[in-house]
Formats: structure tokens, sequence, C-alpha cells
């Protein structure tokens, strides 16, 4: 292992020997043991993990956790029940602004317009094709009559 | 929380069983929030995703598949994600720069990330890009595996890896330029 080597092994895993990969380990410590610039090196990133370490933030779990139980919906029949309103919900509008996505809202946006050629194309909406059945029918029983009439 | 456990565990959640969700909340909340916090650097926005990801945990459990995660990394996944939205969302991306660009100049020495405070720190992890942020998080801090963390960050390992070194190194040298700044301010008054 050289300098850069290991200045990328420090830069990757740390300071911190038992995270760095088994294999690197021991060529790692004969070039601590054989370059001062090494050993120096090591020194500067340990310091650099402490410094690290001085970031600490503070949480109130408990806190926390109350708002958290305060605002599940448990008493709406639990996830199961609430997971596929979700779920589709969730599909037709992701919460990514990915523009590749437009196309779910948009076909959600075209569903009531299909409905509607659907619909005007298998039901008739014209309320006279009764009453022209019924004619239709009085008017061949009538042939029918006149036909079938006996003659004097 | 052994892997078993937390399969039966988030089962028992996806049927609606609300002592495993209270369970699962007391034992995963110190950590995601904590990651959130550190994302985020403390603002108030941290607790309302910390919040949002636990609120997933009821509604999405049956998501969850134990096989290919363990349930801490589903979690911070989805605290991740939820972070990037909000990042995006109010426009506060910190631009990644090719790898190329990151080498910095002279770095400083040992003496120098002795007496660094707990705030310049901070202020130098919020000024990463948001993936080279969330890796340091997520390894240093968080203490994931790089395997757990490249899960979240849904990148290879050696992607992972990249990152880390290249967060280190900015912020190395972006902490030693502040310092610098700070000290020719101090001088000039």
């Amino acid at each position: 292992m050289n300098q850069n080597q290991f200045r990328k092994l420090l830069e990757t895993y740390g300071a911190n020997e038992a995270n760095w990969p088994a294999e690197s380990i021991s060529s790692a410590r004969v070039l601590i043991g054989q370059s001062e610039a090494a050993a120096r090196l090591l020194l500067e990133f340990r310091a650099f993990d402490e410094a690290l370490d001085r970031y600490q933030v503070e949480i109130d779990a408990g806190e926390l956790s109350a708002r958290i139980l305060a605002t599940v919906p448990f008493a709406s029949g639990a996830s199961g029940a609430t997971r596929l309103v979700d779920r589709i919900l969730d599909w037709l509008i992701p919460e990514s602004t990915n523009l590749a996505n437009l196309w779910r809202p948009a076909i959600a946006a075209t569903f009531p317009l299909l409905l509607g050629v659907v619909l005007g194309s298998t039901i008739s909406l014209n309320g006279n094709d009764l009453v022209d059945n019924w004619q239709d029918e009085i008017y061949l029983l009538a042939l029918a009559s006149e036909e079938t009439e006996p003659l004097p | 929380m052994g892997d078993a456990t937390e399969r039966e565990l988030v089962l028992e959640i996806s049927r609606g069983n609300q002592v495993a969700y209270k369970q699962v909340l007391e034992a995963q909340l110190p950590a995601v929030a904590r990651y959130v916090s550190r994302m985020m650097g403390g603002s108030r926005e941290a607790e309302d995703i910390t919040q949002e990801v636990f609120l997933r945990l009821w509604t999405h459990a049956g998501d969850y598949h134990a096989g290919q995660a363990r349930l801490t990394t589903w979690l911070h996944n989805i605290a991740h994600n939820l972070c990037i939205d909000y990042f995006r969302k109010h426009k506060r991306i910190v631009h990644e720069p090719p790898a190329d660009d990151i080498e910095g100049g002279p770095e400083p020495d040992r003496q120098f990330f002795v007496a660094l405070t707990s705030e310049q720190v901070r202020q130098g992890v919020m000024r990463l890009p948001e993936r080279q942020r969330s890796a340091l998080i997520l390894c240093h801090f968080q203490g994931l595996t790089n395997k757990d963390a490249a899960i979240i960050l849904d990148v290879s390992v050696d992607a992972l890896e990249s990152l880390l070194a290249r967060a280190r190194r900015k912020l190395k040298t972006s902490l030693s330029d502040n310092y610098d700044s700070e000290q020719l301010s101090r001088s000039d008054r």
C-alpha cells in the first residue's frame, strides 16, 4: 500500500481500523510503521473523526413519539384499510416532480372522457325509440289483420 | 431486535396491531430522528419528516420485505427519500460537482480539527451535496454498514464508497476554507 492508497482508505472508511476492509489492515499497518507521513495522516484523520463526533443532535424521543401516536390513524381501521386508497393516490399523484410520471394523472384525467364515449355509443338517450317500436308493432298487427280478414 | 422478530412485528403492524407499532416506534425512533435531524441541519421540519416516516410505517407496513433489507434500513430509506423530496420542493439542493472538481488545496493539520466546534461541523455537513451528506451521516454517525447505506441511497457499494471519500475530502477542505475566511474577517475588525 502506498501513501495515496492509504489516504483513499482513510477517506472512504475513516480512521477507525475496525471499519477498514480486512484485506487492507495488515498492509496499512506496515505503511504506518514505515512512513512518518502515513502515521501523521492517520492522526489527522483521527482528529477529523473526533471533530465529526462532536456534532451531536438532541432528540426528545418521548415528545416526538407522543406526537406521532396522536397523528397515526389507528381508529380508521388500520393500515390494511387505508393502504389501498393511499396506494392509488400515491400512484396517481407521485411525490416526485419527475416529468416522466405525468402520464399517470393524465390517464386519470382522460378516464371520464373515455367513459363518456363508451356510454354515449352504447346507450341511446333518444326517448322516441320506444314510441317508434310501439307504432311499428301496431302497424304490423294492422297489416296482419287485413290479410287474415275472411272474405264476405 | 432480530430479523425474525422484526418481520413478525411489521407483519402485525400491517394487520393493524397497535402494540407492535408502538414497540417498533420506540425501538427505531431515536435513530431515524437523529438521521433526519442531521440531514436537515436541525431545522424544525425534521420533526415533521420523522413523523411522516412513522406514519408510513403504519400505512405501508405491507410494503416491507424482510429479505431485502433490515427494518432500520427500510425506515432510513423512507426518511432519506422524504428529505430529498423536501430539498427539491424547497429548492435547497446542493449540486454535486463532478468527481474531478473536488480535489482541494492544502489540507489543515491535526490541531485545526481539535479546535473545531459542533456548530462549525454542522455547517460544514450542511454544505455537502445531499447524497454525500447522507452517505457520511449514515456511515459515520448512524453506524450503518456500507451495504446498508448503499441500499438506502439506492446505489452500488462502490458508488457509496466513492460518495463517502468525496464527502470526507470536501468536508475537510470546506471546513478549512470557512475557518480561514472567519480568521480573516476577525483580523480585519
